[in-house]
């Protein structure tokens, strides 16, 4: 008896062995599945839906309507909940002239999501489940205008604040006749919106082109201000140009411009961003602000 | 024991998801609780760097630091000394609503300036001084 207890001992240890194997390499195993599903699923660099993105949601036939309107929601979102008058607004606004169709796409299943929709009184016929971090919709809510084509047209991100707001109605052809209303914007977490307080459109005096530019440099003391992101920045931009993305101006334009300066705010893009440069600037106390036409 | 190591490493939780948002700096700076400024590094100041610093961070759900990136700098030094203090400090958690708390991912701007002598300093915006 005493004769196998040496063996029964070593063969446990064997079996302990394998064991210890068997779970180190589960463990390797669920560190690299851990690694990949931070790759796709946004705890490594953020790839967020954009202008020019080609957008799949199953089963959605994109060359059915001539313009589609993608809400991409979640019931447990309350800046969803918060919009519900703009997209009840929206929904009610597209039966004439017929110029976009809604689609709600939801993370949850469709008998839950328009049980939500119907609380909130949005009447959307068409509602999808997708995965949205799959769409790229890193925040909710994400409308996007999706052409025949299936690439995304134009997108805005959160609950949309006064400016941002009229934009929306204006591109998609909504009657805009009620007043702004800033009682309802918030300055907590939104998914990215940092244009949300814009009051007055630029006015045409502000305006100027190229040459009125090169005109005004003779004279010094002009700063020509560039709000692309330094991505969009280094591959191309003016020698002159200072680069100060639109989202870090609120902070940056107080400590790095003068009111002295006379600014001119490009983008060289046709997505606003200058615009609300401009904007952003003016609330802010500069009174020497231009908008560079080809910035718009 | 050695069993009951490996059992508690691969069963112990994952780390909390982190920047699902983004924030605008200012709330960022009003979620902060525990404030570590940067030194001004002295090799810096021998070159003389001066100018904006902007780092990116990700605050996980527990309000701590979890990444951050160099957006914009005068000096490696530098990025380094504002690296180094930033992932000090700590957040209240974010919430969406009277949700659970969620990762963040923001902006911070320093400013690192040069005194008549040389001597750098390196400061927060001054709306937020």
């Amino acid at each position: 008896m005493l004769g196998k207890l040496p063996k029964a001992l070593n063969i446990a240890t064997n079996i302990c062995i394998v064991v210890a194997a068997i779970l180190m390499v589960g463990v390797l195993a669920k560190r690299l599945l851990e690694k990949r599903a931070t790759a796709v699923h946004g705890r490594g660099p953020i790839n967020e839906v954009k202008i020019g993105d080609r957008l799949e949601v199953p089963n959605l036939d994109w060359r059915v309507n001539n313009q589609t309107l993608v809400l991409a929601l979640r019931i447990d979102c309350p800046y969803c909940t918060e919009s519900a008058p703009l997209y009840r607004r929206l929904v009610t606004a597209v039966s004439t002239p017929k110029s976009f169709v809604p689609v709600a796409v939801f993370d949850e299943p469709p008998a839950e999501s328009k049980a939500y929709l119907s609380r909130l009184n949005i009447p959307i016929n068409d509602v999808r489940q997708a995965d949205l971090k799959k769409l790229a919709v890193r925040g909710t809510p994400t409308l996007m205008l999706v052409n025949q084509d299936g690439v995304v047209t134009d997108v805005w991100f959160g609950k949309l604040g006064t400016y941002r707001e009229s934009l929306l109605l204006s591109r998609l052809g909504v009657p805009n006749d009620s007043p702004p209303n800033r009682s309802n914007e918030t300055d907590a977490i939104m998914a990215t919106d940092a244009q949300s307080d814009w009051v007055n459109p630029v006015p045409p005096s502000d305006v100027i082109d190229l040459d009125t530019l090169k005109g005004m440099d003779s004279g010094g003391n002009v700063i020509l201000l560039d709000v692309r992101n330094r991505k969009d920045f280094a591959i191309e931009h003016n020698t002159r140009a200072v680069n100060i993305p639109l989202d870090e101006l609120d902070v940056r334009a107080s400590n790095e411009l003068r009111s002295s300066n006379q600014i001119v705010t490009s983008c060289y893009c046709v997505d606003r961003r200058s615009a609300i440069a401009y904007k952003k600037l003016v609330d802010a106390g500069f009174r020497r602000v231009k908008l560079l036409r080809e910035g718009t | 024991m050695f069993l009951i190591l490996l059992i508690s490493i691969i069963f112990r939780p994952l780390s909390l998801p982190v920047q699902e948002y983004r924030v605008a700096e200012v709330s960022l700076r009003k979620h902060v609780k525990n404030v570590v400024m940067p030194t001004f590094p002295q090799d810096a100041e021998k070159r003389g760097a001066k100018g904006p610093v902007i780092i990116q961070v990700d605050v996980n759900a527990e309000g701590n630091v979890a990444k951050t990136e160099t957006l914009q700098s005068p000096d490696a030094s530098i990025s380094e000394a504002v690296t180094r203090a930033v992932t000090q400090w700590k957040f209240e958690p974010f919430r969406i609503g009277a949700g659970t708390p969620v990762g963040v991912q923001g902006k911070l701007t320093f400013y690192c300036v040069l005194d008549a002598h040389g001597k750098g300093r390196v400061e927060n915006p001054k709306q937020f001084r």
